[in-house]
């Protein structure tokens, strides 16, 4: 596999101990604050603190830095770049800010992203964080507009629905009635395939 | 010459390796093979053998205890020793009785005819003699009969335990067919009694007098229900002379219908006195004969108002029972519903027709309310037997795509597979194919084209 800029940690993290700051490496206009280097339990805490939507919004400003990292790996080439290469560029990133370790899965035509490990701490509020954080990554990188909710949630693994907005919601109706992750990605294949009968109807 | 230091070093050399050749080697690998041998055979030695190789001395004590192990079947030897106990029939006849009944030891003496013998002396043949043997036998054999007959009489106190109105004692009788003396008289001995007992226990004098007093009362204080209870109280009084003899008026339909009331009011007040197997008996014999006996339902729809708003908690788990559905109640239904009841039900319970008309009486004579309310709880619907839903299959495609961080690889194409191993029922076949070529059908070649797949979905 050969990447343009492959992912690595070198050069990535700069600690300017004179000043007292730590900067990522960034593509030039990015990084202009500095980075902080966080305890990922009580980033956690905060998510939890902060509610779901004030942890959604930090995941995506989260995201956005690190989608434009992944953008300039790729020479802003992402949607032409091989599934590998951005599976691995996104990894790579998430990887260093330490959200854990990607895999990109397609069920069907779903596009899942599942997140496993990771120094971010446990809970509700985190895997908002986590989602959001997805999301915007993608919608830095590729330039559209990209919605994602969380699919299911077991002891190591995060599962991540990308999908448009109307899609994320009948998925999050579907997941708030009970039902399976599994099923509402058949789900949404059926009503995908109900509404091409209809418009070739 | 320069060759012979090296001579006699090689010479050495192979002195040396030969001595170490005879040199005896460790016996180690022997035992290690010796202790995996013995612990082979078991599973779990097995596992320890890989984990922490055994001593020598535990591999030996393995082999004790497989030489010990044929020993271990003499031990059944002692077991097949069954104490059974003694028929009684078989038992012999007693030791006092077999001395008492030898016949009198006589003396033989040679009489000449000149001797003289006293007058009061009796002389007896010795042809007289065996005669009187045989009748002694024929005596003795009586004797025995009797004697049999007397330790029989003597365990008739193991029959009279029997008598007692007990119906755990009364199965036990029956089921007891080594017990002396022939099984048909001993059912009778055991009949009789519970009938008798049962009947006395079901109606006994003062309490059937606490519950007249207690119809006298709710003519007081509740005029309008005495208005329309006032035939079911006399059918009450009728009620009192049926439980008294149930067996001369069993056409006495109100009173016996309303003998439950009485019953279950007794057994209220003395509950201790009835073993529990007694009213479900009764429950049942009542509820076979229910068809013939059943009541007029005028009353019952007089009264029906007045028990409809106080007694039933839950419309929807018991709803209310029609007159003519508890009219067409088949006997059969009846009889099979006590069994279905839990064991821990009171023993007042009924089945849902017996459960209406005691629920009327108690609301006419306004007995305690807990108790009828007791009464009240209809007997358990008949489980359905609901298939389990089936699991949630999925219809499941994934296709690896990539590995994190270094381990990115290359995928040239699409892999699909379906984890599912059992699809849903009302998924075909062809729907499966459909779903599976629609992700064959895209192979999206750049990343861009997988989100648009995505985004479209």
């Amino acid at each position: 596999l050969h990447h343009d800029k492959p992912a690595g940690p070198t050069h990535a993290v700069t600690f300017d101990l004179s000043r007292g700051e730590v900067h990522l490496d960034l593509p030039s206009g990015e990084d202009h604050a500095g980075s902080l280097v966080v305890p990922g339990d009580a980033l956690a805490a905060l998510a939890e603190a902060a509610g779901m939507t004030a942890a959604a919004e930090f995941g995506r400003a989260l995201g956005r830095r690190l989608g434009a990292r992944v953008s300039a790996k790729l020479d802003a080439q992402v949607r032409e770049a091989s599934i590998d290469a951005v599976a691995s560029a996104l990894a790579g990133e998430l990887a260093m800010a330490g959200l854990g370790t990607l895999v990109v899965e397609r069920w069907g035509r779903a596009l899942v992203l599942v997140l496993e490990g990771g120094s971010l701490g446990q809970g509700a509020g985190a895997d908002a964080l986590r989602a959001a954080s997805l999301e915007a990554v993608l919608s830095r990188a590729t330039g559209r507009d990209v919605h994602a909710t969380s699919l299911s949630r077991d002891a190591q693994k995060l599962r991540v629905l990308v999908a448009s907005a109307a899609t994320v919601g009948r998925a999050r109706a579907w997941l708030d009635e009970g039902v399976s992750w599994g099923d509402v990605i058949a789900r949404l294949h059926g009503a995908a395939r109900a509404a091409s009968e209809e418009a070739s109807a | 010459v320069s060759a012979e230091p090296q001579v006699q070093k090689l010479e050495s050399l192979l002195a040396r390796v030969q001595h170490n050749a005879a040199l005896p080697r460790p016996k180690r690998a022997p035992i290690a093979i010796t202790a995996i041998e013995v612990h082979a055979p078991t599973p779990s030695f097995a596992e320890d053998a890989v984990t922490r190789p055994l001593p020598v001395v535990e591999a030996a004590a393995a082999h004790v205890e497989i030489e010990l192990a044929p020993i271990a079947p003499i031990a059944p030897e002692v077991e097949p020793i069954v104490l059974t106990p003694e028929p009684v029939a078989a038992k012999p006849i007693s030791g006092e009785f077999a001395v008492a009944a030898e016949p009198p030891s006589l003396e033989l003496v040679e009489i000449s005819a000149a001797e003289e013998r006293p007058e009061d002396e009796e002389i007896v043949d010795l042809d007289d003699l065996a005669v009187d043997e045989e009748e002694l036998v024929a005596a003795e054999e009586v004797d025995s009969r009797r004697a049999v007959a007397a330790e029989m009489a003597d365990e008739a106190p193991a029959l009279e335990v029997h008598e007692t109105p007990s119906d755990v004692v009364s199965l036990e009788v029956q089921e007891d067919e080594e017990e002396p003396g022939p099984p048909e008289s001993g059912r009778a001995l055991v009949a009789a009694p519970h009938e008798s007992a049962r009947v006395a226990v079901a109606v006994p004098a003062a309490p059937e007098a606490e519950a007249l007093q207690s119809i006298e009362l709710e003519e007081v204080h509740a005029p309008s229900v005495h208005q329309d209870v006032a035939p079911a109280i006399e059918a009450r009084e009728e009620a009192a002379e049926a439980a008294r003899a149930p067996s001369v008026h069993p056409e006495a339909a109100p009173a016996i219908e309303l003998e439950g009331t009485f019953a279950s009011a007794l057994e209220a007040r003395a509950p201790s006195v009835r073993p529990e197997p007694t009213p479900a008996i009764e429950a049942h014999e009542e509820a076979v004969r229910a068809p013939s006996v059943r009541p007029e339902p005028t009353p019952v729809i007089e009264l029906e108002p007045v028990r409809a708003p106080s007694v039933r908690p839950e419309p929807e788990l018991a709803p209310e029972p029609t007159v003519e559905a508890i009219a067409a109640t088949p006997a059969e239904e009846i009889s099979r519903a006590p069994s279905e009841r839990p064991e821990s039900a009171p023993p007042t319970a009924r089945p849902e027709a017996e459960a209406l008309v005691e629920l009327v009486a108690a609301t006419a004579l306004q007995a305690p309310v807990s108790e009828p309310l007791a009464v009240v709880e209809a007997p358990p619907p008949a489980a359905e037997i609901v298939p389990a839903p089936l699991e949630p299959e999925r219809i499941v495609t994934a296709v690896a795509l990539s590995a994190p961080l270094a381990h990115a690889r290359p995928i040239e194409g699409v892999t699909v597979t379906i984890e599912a191993a059992v699809l849903r029922p009302e998924v075909t076949p062809a729907e499966v194919v459909a779903f599976v070529g629609a992700v064959r059908d895209v192979h999206p070649d750049t990343f861009g084209a997988l989100l648009d797949a995505a985004l479209e979905l």
